[in-house]
């Protein structure tokens, strides 16, 4: 798996509340930035730098999110996300590298995690990129 | 002659130790996860913006053709939604067997490829970047890995590169 790194403010979120993971109350979404996250500093979406919102990148995408729990275990699994270059590069970006997920029902979007792609990408038009989670995003016990 | 005499308990002054204290600096960022013990704490610059992390992605599987390899072997997963139902890439992308596809890990401590690549006859490589918490190699979380006697050049990760 890419790391699945915790937000230090996203795990106070959740235990306050702020952020839901089980069920389908809150909806997360997966955004693409360029800047290395500062996961104790980090504490809302704005806090990252996003690709610009064009060429098939509308600014985040919906993960549908859901929460059940089996046990003293829940697993939140999300849908595979798509992105498709269209027009130029996704984003007009060659600098994207981070996937944080946030909750945005929360009221200021609270950061949640990220994967670490590991490099920079660039999406150019015609090209895709998909963000698989597998079985699941997270599981907490 | 000077005798030096012990003291006794009661006046010795403890020297109090937090957990944390006893730990190497390597030891201390580990212990914040598994991506700072890879990359430590973002740093930031004199104007205050965060230093990119170093590049860790490594090769994992050379290039083979999609059709080279056994039926199933890739899962649909790799290339239903992203190819074969959308509708946004050119006609020969939606047709994966005909791709070349290679994998990468997205850092050497991986246990399995995350970073997957399909490149079509036409320039376009599209993306599959694996990023759930299952055990690789799972039914929900496949991690399919092969190895060739490809000696080439890596190929581009995308035709802007």
């Amino acid at each position: 798996m890419a790391t699945y790194t915790k937000y230090e403010n996203g795990i106070q979120a959740m235990l306050a509340g702020q952020i839901i993971a089980y069920g389908t109350t809150d909806a997360w979404l997966v955004a693409i930035t360029t800047d290395a996250p500062d996961v104790a500093a980090d504490d809302e979406l704005a806090d990252a730098t996003q690709i610009s919102s064009n060429n098939g990148y509308p600014g985040s995408n919906d993960t549908a999110n859901s929460g059940t729990r089996s046990g003293a275990t829940v697993t939140v699994a999300c849908a595979d996300v798509v992105w498709t270059a269209s027009g130029g590069n996704l984003g007009s970006s060659t600098t994207g590298r981070y996937f944080p997920i946030y909750d945005d029902t929360s009221t200021t979007d609270k950061l949640i995690a990220y994967h670490d792609y590991g490099t920079t990408f660039t999406v150019a038009t015609g090209e895709t990129m998909t963000w698989n989670t597998g079985a699941s995003l997270l599981t907490a016990a | 002659m000077t005798e030096t005499l012990a003291k006794p308990h009661s006046l010795t002054k403890p020297n109090v130790v937090s957990k944390e204290s006893l730990l190497t600096p390597e030891e201390r960022i580990a212990a914040l996860g598994p991506h700072a013990r890879r990359h430590g704490r973002v740093k930031y610059d004199a104007d205050g913006n965060k230093i990119p992390f170093p590049e860790t992605a490594v090769p994992a599987c050379p290039p083979v053709r999609m059709s080279d390899l056994p039926k199933g072997f890739i899962p649909k997963r790799f290339y239903e939604k992203n190819l074969e139902y959308n509708q946004q890439v050119a006609s020969c992308c939606r047709k994966p067997e005909n791709h070349i596809i290679w994998s990468e890990k997205s850092h050497p401590e991986e246990a399995a490829p995350d970073r997957y690549f399909l490149r079509c006859e036409c320039g376009a490589v599209h993306k599959i970047f694996m990023a759930g918490v299952g055990t690789p190699g799972d039914e929900d979380d496949p991690r399919p890995q092969w190895k060739s006697d490809y000696s080439g050049p890596w190929p581009k990760r995308s035709r802007a590169d």
